[in-house]
């Protein structure tokens, strides 16, 4: 049987970069280099991460347009933007999860 | 390829069937549940192969004249492959017109190993003769070509260019060597996951799509 897709484990890295992208859910042009800035997390851990959430369905990726990065001089980068899927499983699972930081989050 | 070798069990099912199940079905009490099970298998794979080639035939890069017109051949291959056999399969059809549905069917099959083959040698050449881009003969993108070794072959172009982006928005060179030394010392990592990744979406859209 196939494995569901879906967090098995969430660690405290995969919870920064949530954190990240939920900071502005509606934003479709994060890259890795960004997020690495964001989080302060080294640059193969959040490949890592973006790769997994790509996965689990949570982020979705499209490339920059080539004429723009060409004109730049340099290649495209990979964006990646959250799902609506992402951010209602990601709050979820940090509710359910960790309902200590959550209630603790909301005072 | 996935395709190539998807197509080949589809011929030689096929081509066993006319003989084993839809014939004798002329002459003795038609064996309904061997044409059945035929029949599942047979769309099973059709089904495959369909995905395959829909995944196998986006290219990222804007095909010549020749390679554009194997491409579409090689989809309205497919399409009358599967109407072949969804007509033979059909359970009004005559025994007789379900073989030679079965035989179209699988002298196409034939076609589209040879039309995918044929595909194969036009992107290989034409990979080749891409520009060679200044970011894949930098230090840094020979480095990770190097390193890219340990992704799936298909994935490795796409993973150096986005890298290769995200270094170039480096605002100082302490940060453009901290990302490349993090991606290079995750790469057995990175290969890891990339490889189980694709491991398991090419399980579940199998296991998704296996007919019931």
């Amino acid at each position: 049987m196939a494995d569901a897709p879906g967090p098995k484990r969430i660690t405290i890295p995969v919870l920064q970069v949530i954190d990240v992208l939920l900071a502005e859910p509606h934003r479709d042009d994060w890259f890795a280099l960004q997020v690495c800035r964001r989080t302060g997390l080294g640059s193969g851990t959040v490949v890592q991460i973006l790769l997994r959430l790509q996965e689990w369905g949570w982020v979705t990726d499209r490339w920059e347009d080539v004429s723009e990065a060409h004109r730049l001089g340099r290649p495209r980068r990979r964006f990646y933007q959250l799902t609506g899927l992402g951010a209602t499983e990601a709050r979820d699972v940090v509710i359910r999860r960790f309902p200590g930081i959550a209630r603790w989050a909301s005072t | 390829m996935r395709v190539r070798s998807l197509a080949g069990r589809l011929r030689a099912d096929l081509r066993l069937l006319p003989v084993s199940d839809s014939q004798r079905s002329v002459d003795l009490a038609e064996p309904r549940h061997l044409v059945a099970n035929s029949g599942e298998r047979i769309r099973g794979t059709v089904i495959r192969l369909e995905e395959t080639l829909a995944f196998g035939l986006r290219f990222d890069f804007v095909p010549d004249t020749e390679l554009a017109a194997m491409r579409a051949h090689a989809r309205n291959v497919m399409f009358v492959i599967r109407r072949d056999v969804e007509a033979a399969f059909s359970t009004s059809v005559e025994p007789v017109l379900r073989s030679v549905h079965l035989r179209h069917a699988g002298d196409l099959a034939g076609d589209l190993i040879s039309t995918i083959g044929r595909i194969q040698q036009l992107v290989l050449e034409a990979e080749a003769s891409l520009p060679n881009e200044a970011w894949s003969a930098s230090w840094a993108g020979r480095l990770l070509a190097v390193a890219a070794t340990v992704l799936p072959a298909e994935r490795r172009r796409a993973f150096i260019e986005d890298q290769c982006g995200n270094l170039a928005q480096a605002e100082s060179r302490r940060e453009w060597v901290g990302y490349l030394l993090g991606v290079l010392t995750h790469m057995p990592a990175i290969g890891a996951a990339t490889l189980a990744a694709a491991h398991r979406e090419r399980v579940r859209r199998d296991s998704g799509r296996r007919p019931r």
